[in-house]
């Protein structure tokens, strides 16, 4: 076992997390005059992120848009969660969006633009309109801006858990503490304020870029005592090919590509007469299932229709993805040869759904907390890119104004040793449970569609008991055998922790609508449910509520009304048992 | 699976790969001279590495290092 040494590092803002948004909150506070800004992340900055892995398409809202159409389609259409919208949220995220695209512009990024210069602006996935920057270049401008903002970065550093000023739950945070994740040495941070900016955690299931998210932010938050909710809401289902790791899927539907079941039939309509394979992944992912559960399945998205001149503008496009697909052998020269097996991608926290409680200035319920992108709660219409770069700008200037008021930070030795001794212990135990044995336990417990997907209360009370269990019997014997593998157990932690605040969420909402259907609760209830879920550790245990959303001061009200939710109605025309 | 070759008569030991993996498969020998595949089983088939490589000298497939169970 490697020796621990331990370095101190004291600044005045401390960003977790260096995604857009991290970035984001980085550049911003220092423009607002902060003056030493620390963002601490678990790799290389620029590289380490889901934002570094973003094929490229970045919803677009123009000063000139009409805004009522705005919110009719993100706050009240069924693909964004008919009617469960969080107003003043969605108003901050339209009214900031263009800025935030004109100042990614300026600093580098690259984006698709029209002859004349202008951006260009297309339909993609679920009614969007988006823009296209180039892939892994957004990430790389992103960084380079960050650095030349005189901000102090710290990579290769899993951060773990919130250091308070009192040394427990629920008062100021004035810091945290991780580890180098290659070296081990333990680095403890004093902050004046702290914002997270870590919280995605796709629970290392299918999609390549999603297996170092893993939910960081969310554990700690929890940990520390903040109020948390809306785990179970929004798209939290992705899809990819069920055998190797792609993207591109916008690219590949606009060209033609069908998803199809078994029989060779294209199905989407049948589901979704209006957005069809343009629909949400949710709703692909549903469909599927449903397809599967009537006895056609497997899934398979059919790309055989694609010209010589098709694939050469893959190829030109997207080549990364053209290389995947021949690696693959799904493209030979210039022909696609076969189809390709589809599945659903399960994103536990990722682009929209569960995280720390905040209001429009990314403030969490802890004093000198603030919370951005992933680690923030968002509703179902808080686009993941788009959303994330608007809360870490606010994040960052927030936070920057809290600190200059702010008195020093102190933290407590007791609390520094008791979280450190909480991150080490798998290496201190050096013997015991495999982390990946757990994480195979959680996909089996999450993963099966009847559980996330197309989901009943007895069922989700399976998993969450499966889940307990784990948390009893393996998670306290999990072992590291070098600082990596203490990474790799401390992700594990994470993840059982964030599955079973989704499970819980999950049961708790009784009724259904995109993203979370229930076949015991059918019903889009727009009379009781227009509520989010919330909750927050008590004494231990996870205390969950409900908090009405508020749509009767809303100027777009939901109607209040109860109907079958679209996705069973059209499951019962296609023959598909449910109940 | 996951990546597969580093071509030690390509690879200049410059230590791109090192430093951009995002799940640290990859490290520097204890010489330090010429990156290692260390913890395979950790790979996701991101082709960070490939792409970066500046002597082309990674090779990484797509197919996955680990089994995830189908969700049918």
């Amino acid at each position: 076992m490697p020796s621990v040494r331990e370095e101190r590092i004291e600044t005045d803002l401390l960003i977790i997390g260096g995604g857009i948004a991290g970035a984001f909150a980085a550049i911003k506070a220092r423009e607002a005059g902060c003056e030493r800004v620390t963002l601490v992340s678990k790799g290389k900055l620029g590289r380490d992120s889901i934002s570094s892995f973003a094929a490229g398409a970045f919803t677009m809202i123009f000063p000139e848009d009409d805004r009522g159409e705005l919110i009719r389609l993100w706050g009240l259409s069924e693909a964004y969660g008919a009617g469960l919208y969080d107003e003043a949220l969605l108003n901050v995220w339209i009214n900031d969006n263009y800025d935030r695209i004109l100042e990614m512009d300026r600093w580098g990024v690259e984006w698709e633009k029209t002859p004349d210069g202008k951006f260009e602006r297309k339909v993609g996935r679920f009614a969007k309109m988006v823009g296209w920057f180039h892939g892994s270049q957004m990430m790389q401008a992103m960084a380079k801006k960050v650095r030349a903002s005189g901000v102090r970065i710290i990579g290769h550093t899993m951060v773990t858990d919130l250091l308070t000023e009192n040394g427990q739950p629920e008062s100021r945070v004035t810091g945290a503490l991780g580890f180098d994740v290659r070296t081990g040495a333990f680095r403890v941070f004093k902050a004046k304020a702290t914002v997270l900016a870590a919280g995605g955690c796709g629970l290392k299931s299918r999609f390549s870029s999603h297996r170092f998210q893993t939910g960081e932010a969310i554990a700690m938050a929890f940990r520390a005592g903040a109020t948390l909710g809306r785990f179970e809401t929004g798209e939290r289902i992705h899809t990819t090919a069920a055998h190797f790791d792609t993207h591109g899927l916008i690219f590949f539907v606009v060209q033609g590509g069908r998803f199809v079941n078994a029989l060779g039939e294209p199905f989407m309509e049948a589901y979704d007469s209006e957005l069809k394979d343009f629909a949400s992944m949710s709703s692909v992912s549903a469909a599927s299932a449903f397809e599967v559960r009537a006895g056609r399945g497997p899934i398979y998205l059919d790309l055989t229709g694609f010209t010589p001149e098709t694939v050469r503008k893959l190829k030109k496009v997207i080549p990364h993805v053209a290389m995947i697909l021949e690696r693959a052998g799904v493209l030979v020269e210039e022909k696609i040869v076969k189809k390709v097996e589809w599945a659903p991608a399960f994103y536990a926290t990722i682009g929209t759904g569960g995280g720390a409680i905040t209001n429009t200035q990314c403030e969490t319920t802890l004093p000198g907390l603030y919370a951005c992108g992933d680690a923030m709660s968002r509703p179902p219409h808080f686009a993941a890119l788009p959303g994330a770069s608007v809360s870490g700008a606010r994040a960052g200037r927030f936070a920057a104004a809290y600190v200059a008021g702010a008195d020093e930070a102190k933290i407590r030795e007791g609390q520094v040793k008791r979280v450190r001794e909480f991150a080490l212990a798998p290496l201190a135990r050096g013997d015991g449970v495999d982390p990946d044995h757990i994480t195979l336990g959680l996909h089996e417990a999450l993963l099966p569609y009847e559980v996330t997907i197309i989901s009943r209360g007895d069922r989700i009370q399976k998993a969450i008991d499966e889940v307990t269990r784990i948390q009893e019997e393996e998670l306290p014997r999990i072992y590291a055998l070098d600082p990596h593998g203490l990474r790799v157990a401390n992700e594990t932690r994470s993840m059982v922790l964030v599955s079973e605040l989704y499970l819980k969420s999950r049961l708790l909402r009784e009724e259904s609508r995109e993203g979370c259907l229930r076949e015991d609760f059918p019903y889009t209830d727009n009379v009781d449910w227009l509520k989010w879920s919330m909750l927050k550790q008590d004494d231990g245990k996870i205390k969950l509520w409900t908090e009405e959303i508020g749509a009767d001061h809303y100027q777009y009200k939901p109607k209040r009304e109860k109907y079958l939710c679209p996705m069973f109605a059209a499951a019962t025309k296609r023959g598909v048992p449910w109940g | 699976m996951g990546i597969r070759r580093i071509d030690y008569a390509l690879c200049t030991g410059c230590g791109r790969c090192v430093d951009l993996c995002p799940m640290d498969v990859i490290r520097l020998d204890p010489d330090g001279k010429k990156p290692v595949i260390k913890y395979l089983r950790d790979c996701m088939s991101c082709f960070a590495c490939e792409e970066e490589c500046p002597e082309n000298a990674i090779f990484v497939t797509p197919d996955r290092e680990k089994r995830i169970p189908l969700p049918w």
